[in-house]
């Protein structure tokens, strides 16, 4: 059984009158570990995949389930909690908070799922280690970079030590040399860790850094097949 | 969408009220001097002025009047008579005529002696009579039974008829023997010499006429000192100024919020060739359209308000009758003038902003708006995000509060407007405060009021008297009557009070100090001096710059006389401050005055029966008797109306702030529809969300709780500047209870001004808002 599994699952959205039926009968099993990119044409329903598989949009039919658990059947607050604990999200446009300082923004998970931030000091610096930004942890995002604010983005995801990262399009908006670092990093994670990450991209060079690639034409997955790793 | 077409709203309100209000404002005192004037001027029949006796013999003819200045001259008798009736005071106004003009609709008017009358058709159906039928009247002391031989339309003399005071119509013929004038008149009517005169004319006739009559004294039928509506207006302006300033608030937010969203727009414009200058001004322009429209429905609003405003102080609504409404064209010009200035002048300020924007930046559409938060929101929410730091709601609410400008603009709005109803309520609670404690310092039992003149030699006043000294009850050295005049003090305006001087004392001691020195003793001898002498007030005595021993003017009804200043006391609040003290001798004989306004005394019991006996003697005389407690309660009464209708403003004031704060928190909602996406994302679920929209909200009414506290005792300093500034110090003490009452209500406010947003954020699309496409 994988770490997150899929059955049957489709998507429409309704446009007024018209119905766009965004995905169709996806089916796709993802083992703890892999570093899984979905890739397609414009408009091909990947975002879409993605943010159903983090619970943050629910199948019009089908089951996905992670670590065992059917996403349909928790509420809200559980499926917030999973959010909250066991996954990570890092999106293309970074999406820190403007007014919190970098430590701060590391520690939003934290502030809302209750915990003392101040029993978590140890895993913000080691969050702060990995993305090599310790000095910077006053500053606000309004002071960074772009790849420094991807970075920062990285480490919440972190923070909670979550089994699974959800990636959309994490450089999509940074420069080619800022982005394969990150890509590094991404892999250093996945390795290191063990942690399993999906991301969407439109990459090829970013894609080569997972373990396998699913390419979704359509609303449907036309291949999956496995990707050789690149030193 | 809607979010625009709201801030439209929001902002075309805002102007528009704005502009009503300046009208109304304007208008408002007009409608106050015709809700007075207009009925004296209709019961005039086409006549200016009245002419009375200004010397002890109350008869003149009417070759004892010089008419310079006058014409068209027709001489009366008048008396008061008075109505039995078990509850109140029925006053029937005797008019002894030669003729009558009026429209009949029943019988005739007699002008033979008999004992018949003319009433109007109005008293006639309040008290069902008929012609033929009799109505009982007392004069001077005794019954009369008159017929009526007439009921005429209710308009002319009988325009002012209602059912506690109303005129009576006998002949000539019946009353001259009844009073003995011998043929001779108590009051005579003329119009001006100059026709179509204005305000300053009217006055200035009337004093070459007085000047050129000794023996009579003319006034202004249809006169109301503009000095009683000169505060009136002041206090108006303020309040008007509260209204303006949340209006400002609320136009220059919006409009700040118009050039952050049109930043692209701008930018385009830019890389079209646009000059700086050249974008201010079309925000200007935009501005000055909003205003136009504005302006069009403002004055709709305001000529509709004037019009309710008519309607309700018309004297005669009771009986279907309606002052006319009149719409003065340059008060809608004013006003419009204002709203557009207004308009102007609070989207300045961020459209003068766009001179500071890097044309490269706009272009690129990288503008980044930097808000500058004060010293005081630093302060502040530095305090909470430490001390909230592990509560995450409380944290983040602070954080919000510190970086989103809507979100101050709140605080803003809630504290100004939530200062200025703590000041009033404050002002109101003062002021009733001041008139209890007033009326508790004064030692007396009884007032005895709208005493009628007579026209014997014996004065009514005097008639009283006689009674209350006879009667084993009263205490005799209490018993103080007041006389009086309006006139000037050298060149301030001021109540003349003629009185027997140690009678007032005693009535006055506990209010107004007489046991320090100087006072004491000038006041001792003012007691007992025979000469011309006055005390005046510490008021007056800075206004006209004099001391004890000067020697100063004192004019009533253009007679003047030289008096030398006795003592200067301070009066407080008695009359305003502005009065001054003569002996009662020179009042009736320099000045003519021959009755008491009022005659107060004390008594060795008060109660039930007591107040029954003197009411009745009181009422013989066809006066008013009322006890201090009935007093002290009118005068609250009266000044908690008063406060009332200055209070509206303030609600004005806050109302406009609550639609601006829900137009407020909807934007920043909208605005930061992202930021909760991602706080989505990262495990924030509705709950939470629903809880940090009230925290943040709830958090910004405390502040401008705690802000509003002590700018509204500034306001209350101002307050008190401006009252001592109209020759009325009085202390302004904040009322507790009023922070209490209305914090709870702008709390409450901010509660139901939050509902849409917490709505909204329950429909939030998470991944509408996180996906780039």
């Amino acid at each position: 059984m994988g770490i997150i599994e899929v059955k049957n699952v489709n998507r429409s959205f309704e446009n007024g009158k018209e119905v766009a039926h965004v995905l169709k009968d996806i089916n796709l099993d993802i083992e703890e570990g892999e570093f899984v990119s979905i890739m397609g044409p414009s408009g091909g329903g990947k975002s879409t995949l993605l943010y159903l598989l983090g619970g943050l949009d629910q199948p019009s039919s089908g089951s996905i389930k992670i670590n065992g658990v059917d996403l349909s059947t928790l509420k809200d607050k559980e499926l917030c909690k999973m959010r909250n604990e066991e996954i990570g999200f890092v999106f293309q446009f970074y999406n820190l908070v403007p007014n919190l300082s970098v430590e701060d923004n590391i520690a939003l998970p934290l502030m809302l799922s209750g915990k003392k931030i101040s029993d978590y000091k140890d895993k913000i610096d080691e969050c702060l280690e990995i993305i090599g930004m310790k000095d910077k942890r006053k500053l606000t995002p309004r002071e960074l970079s772009g790849g420094q604010q991807q970075r920062v983005a990285i480490a919440r995801a972190l923070v909670f030590d979550p089994k699974i990262l959800f990636l959309d399009e994490p450089i999509g908006n940074l420069d080619s040399k800022t982005g394969f670092k990150i890509m590094e990093l991404f892999r250093k994670i996945n390795e290191k860790y063990n942690k399993t990450i999906i991301q969407v991209t439109h990459s090829e060079e970013a894609a080569e850094y997972g373990t396998s690639l699913v390419r979704l034409v359509d609303g449907q997955i036309k291949t999956v097949k496995e990707v050789r790793k690149t030193a | 969408m809607l979010e625009k077409k709201g801030r439209l709203a929001l902002l075309i309100f805002s102007i528009m009220l704005s502009c009503a209000l300046m009208i109304v404002s304007l208008g408002l005192i007009d409608v106050i001097f015709d809700s007075f004037t207009a009925p004296l001027k209709k019961a005039a029949c086409g006549k200016d002025i009245s002419i009375t006796s200004s010397t002890e013999e109350p008869f003149f003819k009417a070759s004892d009047v010089n008419e310079k200045g006058i014409k068209d001259l027709e001489g009366e008798l008048v008396m008061t008579s008075v109505i039995e009736d078990e509850d109140e005071m029925i006053y029937a106004n005797l008019r002894g005529k030669e003729e009558l003009s009026t429209d009949m609709i029943k019988g005739e008017f007699n002008s033979s002696k008999d004992k018949t009358c003319v009433i109007s058709k109005r008293i006639a159906d309040d008290n069902s009579l008929e012609v033929g039928d009799y109505l009982e009247v007392i004069v001077a002391g005794t019954k009369e039974r008159l017929k009526v031989s007439g009921i005429a339309t209710t308009d002319g003399i009988f325009y002012n008829d209602n059912q506690s005071t109303f005129t009576v119509v006998v002949s000539y013929k019946y009353l001259d023997n009844l009073i003995g004038a011998n043929g001779k008149y108590n009051m005579m009517t003329a119009t001006f010499a100059k026709s179509a005169v204005s305000k300053k004319e009217r006055t200035d006739s009337l004093k070459e006429f007085n000047k050129a009559n000794e023996n009579v004294i003319a006034s202004d039928i249809a006169y109301m000192d503009a000095g009683d509506t000169g505060m009136i207006q002041t206090i108006l302006y303020i309040m008007l100024g509260i209204v303006c300033v949340v209006c400002v608030l609320i136009i220059r937010g919006v409009f700040k919020l118009i050039i952050t969203e049109r930043i692209q727009t701008i930018g385009t414009f830019m890389s079209q060739g646009a000059t700086k200058r050249k974008i201010q001004n079309m925000l200007l322009v935009e501005s000055l359209l909003y205003a136009l429209v504005s302006c069009v429905v403002g004055t709709l609003v305001g000529i509709g308000g004037i019009a309710i405003l008519t309607r309700v102080l018309s004297p005669f609504a009771k009986y279907g009758i309606y002052n006319e409404v009149k719409i003065n064209p340059v008060h809608i010009l004013i006003g419009c003038v204002f709203a557009v200035i207004l308009s102007l002048f609070s989207a300045w300020a961020p459209i003068r902003k766009v001179k500071k924007l890097q044309v490269k930046e706009v272009i690129l559409n990288r503008v980044e708006v930097h808000e500058k938060t004060g010293i005081l929101t630093r302060i502040i929410t530095g305090i909470g995000i430490k001390l909230f730091k592990n509560k995450p709601t409380l944290f983040l609410s602070f954080n919000n509060i510190r970086s989103s400008k809507l979100l101050r603009n709140n605080m803003v709005l809630l504290a100004f407007s939530l200062a200025a109803v703590l000041s009033i309520v404050s002002a109101s609670k003062s002021m009733t405060d001041v008139v209890v404690g007033a009326y508790n310092d004064m030692d007396y039992d009884y007032t005895i009021t709208n005493i009628i003149s007579s026209n014997a030699k014996d004065t009514t006043t005097d008639s009283i008297i006689k009674e209350l000294k006879a009667d084993k009850n009263v205490k005799n050295d209490s018993i103080n009557p007041t006389y009086y005049g309006y006139g000037n003090l050298d060149d301030f305006e001021l109540a003349v009070c003629g009185v027997n001087a140690q009678a007032f004392q005693k009535y006055i001691k506990n209010y107004i100090d007489f046991s320090k020195e100087p006072l004491k003793s000038d006041y001792e001898k003012f007691i007992n001096s025979s000469d011309k002498e006055v005390v005046i007030s510490t008021v007056g005595a800075d206004k006209i710059n004099k001391k004890v021993g000067d020697m100063v003017k004192i004019s009533i009804n253009e007679k003047t006389e030289e008096f030398k200043i006795a003592a200067i006391a301070d009066f407080k609040l008695y009359n305003s401050g502005c009065m001054c003290l003569i002996d009662q001798r020179y009042i009736k004989e320099i000045f003519g005055i021959r009755e008491a306004s009022n005659i107060t005394y004390d008594t060795v019991r008060a109660n039930a029966d007591t107040y029954k006996k003197y009411k009745k003697l009181a009422k013989n005389y066809g006066a008013t008797l009322s006890s201090i407690e009935e007093d002290k309660q009118q005068n609250v009464e009266n000044n908690a109306i008063m406060m009332k209708a200055f209070s509206v403003f303030a609600y004005i004031a806050l109302g406009v702030a609550a639609i601006g704060i829900f137009n407020n928190i909807t934007i920043c909602f909208m605005q930061r529809k992202r930021e909760f996406a991602v706080m989505t994302s990262v495990g924030m679920n509705k709950n939470m969300r629903r809880k940090l929209i009230l925290a943040e909200n709830t958090i910004c009414a405390m502040v401008s709780i705690l802000v509003a506290v002590p700018l509204g005792k500034l306001f209350n300093e101002g307050i008190e500047a401006l009252l001592k500034s109209m020759g009325t110090p009085m202390d302004v003490y904040y009322d507790i209870k009023g922070i209490l009452v209305y914090g709870l209500l702008v709390v409450g406010i901010v509660i139901v001004a939050s509902l849409s947003a917490l709505k909204k954020s329950k429909k939030m699309s998470v991944i509408a808002e996180l996906k780039y496409e």
